[in-house]
């Protein structure tokens, strides 16, 4: 795999995109971002296969993180929203499906006010479903400093959102 | 409390922090990066980290907190769900290069493959050098 063979590459794309691309996204708000981080992180790692060490989807993680990070930094955000994904709606009536596109939007709205670290560490928390310790060997800090940040990120989330939604 | 919202207290002595102006859209509003704040209990973090069950934070002091984030749960559950859209996989065999990329590794780094027709060039190069360094030294000492 590492000789950077194309087929067995298709794998590990198939294999790991859906947990980068969940990143991606609720770190850019914009599915067309996120897409172009996926491309460019696969296509970065694809070329620099033989310089893994350790395990490859963590690898390829710190790639699309970073990749995240930059883009962040460098372009403020117009896309907020972004599109329904594929799976079948559980909301039974047209106002259930209402608060859910409104939750949506104004979660989205929250999370992009938060300043990137502590987004990226809400989002691997409860979205990613990643424990502290996974999360503190992918992001190179300590489990201390994430617990912080995703406390932070909870409390900022609420102050901004429980008027509505409490 | 649950029906008190305009309460600032989170039932058990602490100031929850609201929102200056309500009235501006929430892209506008900045997310104070001072110290933590302690508006959420730590046993109600606790059961957002999922070390404690639900029945552990059942106060009424935390009902406010708990029902907030359930609902936000269920938006934060959809999100779980979602996939990498059909066509990016294709987008990305596209841009990928046709060739493998070629490693290139220093000869000092290279994996040494011994076979027997090397081993005997090794051996015929290494007589060599000695026989010529011998030859060398004795025509010095002469």
């Amino acid at each position: 795999m590492l000789a950077g063979e194309r087929d067995e590459f298709t794998v590990l794309i198939t294999r790991y995109s859906d947990p980068l691309y969940r990143h991606a996204l609720c770190m850019t708000g914009s599915p067309d971002v996120a897409e172009d981080i996926l491309q460019l992180s696969f296509i970065k790692a694809y070329q620099h296969l033989a310089e893994v060490r350790g395990r490859f989807d963590a690898w390829v993680f710190r790639i699309v993180a970073n990749g995240c990070k930059d883009w962040l930094k460098n372009i403020r955000r117009s896309h907020l929203s972004y599109d329904e994904d594929d799976q079948p709606s559980s909301y039974a009536t047209p106002e259930e499906e209402l608060d859910r596109t409104e939750l949506r939007s104004d979660l989205d709205v929250a999370l992009a006010s938060l300043p990137a670290s502590l987004r990226e560490a809400f989002v691997m928390k409860h979205v990613e479903g990643r424990s502290y310790e996974e999360m503190a060997d992918l992001l190179g800090t300590t489990v201390g400093a994430l617990k912080m940040r995703v406390h932070r990120a909870r409390e900022a989330l609420q102050a901004l959102l429980e008027e509505k939604y409490a | 409390m649950l029906d008190d919202l305009q309460s600032d207290g989170l039932g058990d002595g602490r100031k929850r922090e609201r929102p200056v102006n309500p009235e501006r859209p929430l892209a506008d509003r900045e997310v104070p990066l001072g110290p933590p704040s302690s508006a959420i209990a730590d046993t109600v973090h606790s059961w957002l980290d999922g070390d404690l069950p639900e029945s552990s934070v059942r106060r009424a002091e935390w009902s406010r907190d708990v029902d907030f984030w359930k609902r936000m749960n269920e938006d934060l559950e959809r999100r779980r769900r979602m996939r990498t859209p059909a066509h990016v996989q294709g987008r990305i065999m596209e841009a990928i290069p046709q060739h493998a990329p070629q490693m290139i590794t220093p000869w000092w780094r290279r994996e040494l493959v011994m076979t027997p027709s090397s081993a005997l060039v090794a051996a015929a190069t290494l007589l060599a050098v000695a026989v010529a360094a011998t030859a060398a030294v004795l025509r010095f000492v002469r």
